[in-house]
């Protein structure tokens, strides 16, 4: 699997060329992604499994609005459903299905030639469901974000963005507890090439990193990696 | 162009290598002794059933089907533990045979076939935690505030604890630090704490060390599931099972 998906993700980086161009006269953008989504996820309360791998297609809405001084306002859809499975006990594979919403507010703090950089906070809220919602966990957190954008050139761009979260709000079937940083430990890490195809149309090759870590007797860990390929509609 | 363009590459494919192989930490290894338990756990004390008669198991197993609410409730040392509660075959108005657990007013605790049936302890051991005042309720009620209603801990003395749980209001014969052996009248079978209906809550767990609060799967000895003899088994969800 792990090599898979490196390689999967060499043959992506050499293909497409990036971009990610921010249309002076365009201030809103709605961008639909879907791509593969490789997880592990563990959840001792959940099972007694030391790690689930699940795999599928997962995804994604996104609107940004570019407002006053190019700061950005985003909110992000995300959406994922699969089967949990372990190799070590299969008989407690499960249904597994996750929606996440993410809100952001990012101010440009420096620009130079082809060079931008914001940063702002950014609220995230996932619902995972498990064998059809006869357990839960509901997770609302709040975190630290920044993004960088590279204009290669016309066509083309690089972004990155990073979040970390430091405080979780968790309510599930196995628990009830506010989590800050000496317990909670997460990162959002995702990285685009975008090509412009017209004054109104992008595409976009992405990956995203997430990474959640409890450190709890009840130990949840969930790492996922997700490799999407977009269209993004500037108005 | 040509070397940035080339720059970025090398960079996002080694820094995508380096987090793709860093799974591994990233995930870490607990839950592992859960894996262990959940396979291969060995009951180290002589059970039996904790009752007289046939009953019929509610909840219990190893998966999420079976084990229901207890197979997530991994904290209070619940995953493997076991409801038992007494049905009979009752024919309904539409001609068809189903095991219920009551007969009359459902609300009525008196009404339900286990309610005041005796209980005996599992296993030899010393009595390490009693409670015999919680009020019994009204079935389809809940007293969430005292989960466990009135109980018995049994220290087995060799790592393993047993809890019967949800007894009836007063019914309890034994008191903190007496030794009791397997098949000993301990109490009657009630509706106190988190309990919606007449049962009998049993679960055993670790008593210290790695083990320490951790629910642990439960053998009984020589027993009957469903008219067919087990010297060494699990009960599970459906099942009706006895002593003799």
């Amino acid at each position: 699997m792990r090599n898979y998906l490196f390689f999967f993700l060499c043959i992506s980086s050499f293909h497409l060329n990036a971009q990610d161009k921010t249309n002076a006269k365009n201030k809103n953008q709605l961008e639909f992604s879907t791509g593969y989504n490789a997880g592990f996820l563990k959840n001792l309360s959940f099972a007694p499994v030391s790690r689930y791998t699940y795999n599928g297609l997962n995804y994604q809405l996104k609107y940004t609005r570019t407002r006053k001084k190019e700061n950005l306002f985003e909110i992000q859809l995300d959406y994922l459903n699969t089967k949990l499975k372990s190799d070590v006990i299969p008989v407690l594979g499960a249904d597994y299905s996750k929606t996440g919403m993410n809100f952001s507010y990012l101010k440009r703090v420096y620009t130079k030639n082809k060079f931008a950089i914001h940063v702002g906070l950014q609220s995230q809220t996932t619902i995972a469901s498990y064998n059809h919602w006869k357990a839960y966990d509901i997770q609302q957190k709040l975190g630290l974000a920044g993004r960088f954008t590279y204009q290669i050139d016309e066509k083309n761009s690089l972004s990155s963005k990073l979040t970390l979260p430091f405080i979780m709000w968790r309510t599930s079937t196995f628990e009830e507890n506010f989590y800050a940083i000496d317990k909670y430990q997460s990162m959002l890490w995702s990285t685009a090439y975008t090509y412009k195809l017209s004054n109104h149309f992008d595409v976009k090759a992405n990956y995203n990193f997430n990474y959640d870590r409890l450190q709890i007797p009840n130990t949840y860990r969930e790492l996922q990696h997700q490799v999407n390929l977009g269209i993004t509609f500037k108005f | 162009m040509k070397h940035i363009t080339l720059f970025t590459h090398t960079l996002f494919m080694v820094f995508v290598f380096a987090l793709t192989s860093c799974t591994e930490t990233l995930i870490g290894d607990e839950g592992t002794l859960d894996e262990e338990i959940y396979l291969n756990y060995q009951t180290r004390t002589a059970l039996e059933l904790p009752f007289e008669d046939a009953w019929f198991v509610v909840n219990g197993g190893k998966t999420h089907r079976e084990g229901a609410h207890h197979f997530i409730s991994r904290g209070g040392g619940e995953r493997y533990a076991i409801d038992f509660l007494i049905v009979q075959d009752t024919v309904l108005g539409d001609g068809t045979v189903r095991k219920i657990n009551f007969s009359g007013d459902f609300k009525q605790n008196e009404n339900h076939y286990c309610f005041g049936k005796r209980l005996n302890a599992p296993g030899d051991g010393k009595i390490i935690d009693v409670v015999n005042t919680i009020d019994d309720n009204q079935p389809g009620t809940m007293n969430r505030d005292q989960p466990g209603g009135n109980y018995i801990i049994i220290d087995h003395l060799n790592g393993e604890t047993s809890i019967l749980a949800h007894l009836k209001k007063g019914s309890i014969i034994v008191t903190l630090g007496d030794s009791i052996v397997k098949g000993q009248e301990v109490g009657q079978a009630g509706n106190s704490g988190a309990s919606d209906m007449p049962h009998v809550h049993y679960q055993l767990q670790g008593t210290s060390g790695q083990l320490g609060g951790l629910g642990l799967p439960i053998q009984f000895l020589n027993y009957y599931e469903d008219d067919i003899r087990v010297e060494r088994g699990e009960p599970v969800k459906g099942q009706e099972v006895r002593k003799n």
